[in-house]
């Protein structure tokens, strides 16, 4: 029962994304289709759970002033090895995010998570954090990524919805629609979520 | 000719904010003063471009010749991280007074816009020469602080504006930068 109440917490009342919005480049730039979104949730996800785990073990023996050094190159370790592994099993996946999984690196959620949660708390609490805070911002992505290919090219997982004369609205899937698409989202989130807690 | 396109092209049409999304946190997160970006932009020249010099450096005679692309990431991020450190020790001894009040302008690790610039620019393939590489990064430096000076003010106005209570703040912000996006769509197809 415990278990669920913190994943719904992740995903509605501490969303990282719409709540604390954190992470606002990856899930502006990566949003315009569904397979893109759910590839760079995984990513980032893998990252941070490892990332939480790493930091969390050795938080003991990582020195006050080489703090920024080390957690910088433990989570480059991992998002190099996210690449690489992206880079064999899904290359397709891989092509179309680009610049967007290195830059997981200083995607602010994880470096928030690292800096202010696995510094200070035990292994099995960063483990759960970080579980939690990657199933909220997958949530978050797949929420955008479908309401953005539905508009803008009118299909779901590249199956389309409509016919191939149909005219779809091509503002949802280039950069500016992703502004007023999240802008949006956070006020729903703000207005029917937030306020109840 | 070719320095005026490459200066266009990273100033309205692929302007990093507006087209890659680098850097939104910094343009949207309490910017309502337009002196701030000012400085914000010239801190990033600063350190922009020396980090753009060494990574360059760094990708064509280490990075490639080798066949160590995979550790770009890492060395990357090193290379900025040493980089600021150096600027802000440099900024704490020669003018105290500026850097005990935009000490926190100096952070700018975890600005999006120096790694992925650094990215963009330095991919496995790459044949630009040093100075279209620097005439590059000083155009999106100076695209990302045009952004910076538009928000800042247009924050500014929309503060005192009376929008919905669910509206105010992040949300209309975004609304804006969106529509700000839009209009620089209409740059298309000039270069």
């Amino acid at each position: 029962m415990k278990v669920i109440r913190n994943i719904s917490h992740g995903l509605f009342k501490g969303n990282p994304v719409f709540i604390t919005t954190l992470g606002i480049c990856p899930s502006l730039a990566v949003t315009d289709s569904l397979t893109k979104a759910i590839g760079m949730g995984v990513a980032t996800l893998c990252v941070l759970i490892f990332s939480n785990l790493t930091i969390s073990t050795f938080k003991r023996i990582i020195p006050e002033n080489m703090q920024s050094v080390i957690v910088l190159l433990v989570i480059g370790t991992y998002v190099s090895i996210v690449d690489l592994i992206f880079k064999i099993y899904f290359p397709l996946i891989n092509e179309q995010l680009g610049i967007y999984i290195p830059l997981i690196v200083i995607n602010s959620l994880v470096l928030s998570k690292a800096f202010l949660y696995s510094l200070k708390n035990d292994i099995g609490r960063s483990l759960a954090e970080g579980i939690i805070m990657g199933l909220g911002f997958i949530f978050a992505l797949v929420l955008l990524g479908s309401i953005r290919e539905l508009l803008g090219s009118g299909s779901i997982l590249n199956y389309s919805l409509v016919n191939d004369h149909a005219r779809t609205f091509l503002f949802f899937i280039l950069p500016p629609g992703a502004f007023v698409v999240f802008g949006f989202m956070i006020a729903f989130y703000k207005h029917y979520i937030k306020r109840n807690v | 000719m070719e320095i005026f396109k490459v200066i266009f092209f990273a100033f309205f049409l692929n302007n990093v904010v507006l087209t890659h999304f680098l850097g939104v946190r910094s343009v949207l997160w309490k910017n309502d003063q337009i002196r701030m970006s000012f400085i914000t932009g010239g801190i990033m020249a600063i350190i922009m471009i020396p980090v753009n010099s060494i990574n360059f450096l760094l990708q064509k005679y280490i990075l490639l010749p080798y066949h160590i692309e995979f550790f770009q990431t890492i060395f990357f991020i090193l290379i900025i991280l040493l980089i600021a450190k150096i600027v802000a020790v440099i900024a704490k001894k020669a003018i105290p007074s500026f850097f005990r009040n935009y000490s926190y302008y100096f952070h700018v690790t975890s600005n999006s816009v120096v790694l992925g610039v650094c990215l963009l620019l330095f991919k496995n393939d790459f044949t630009l020469s040093y100075i279209s590489c620097l005439i590059y990064t000083i155009a999106t430096i100076l695209g990302y602080t045009l952004i910076l000076l538009m928000m800042s003010a247009i924050t500014d106005h929309n503060e005192v504006s009376g929008n919905p209570k669910a509206m105010q703040g992040l949300p209309i912000s975004l609304i804006t930068i969106g529509l700000l996006a839009l209009a620089f769509i209409g740059f298309t197809g000039v270069v």
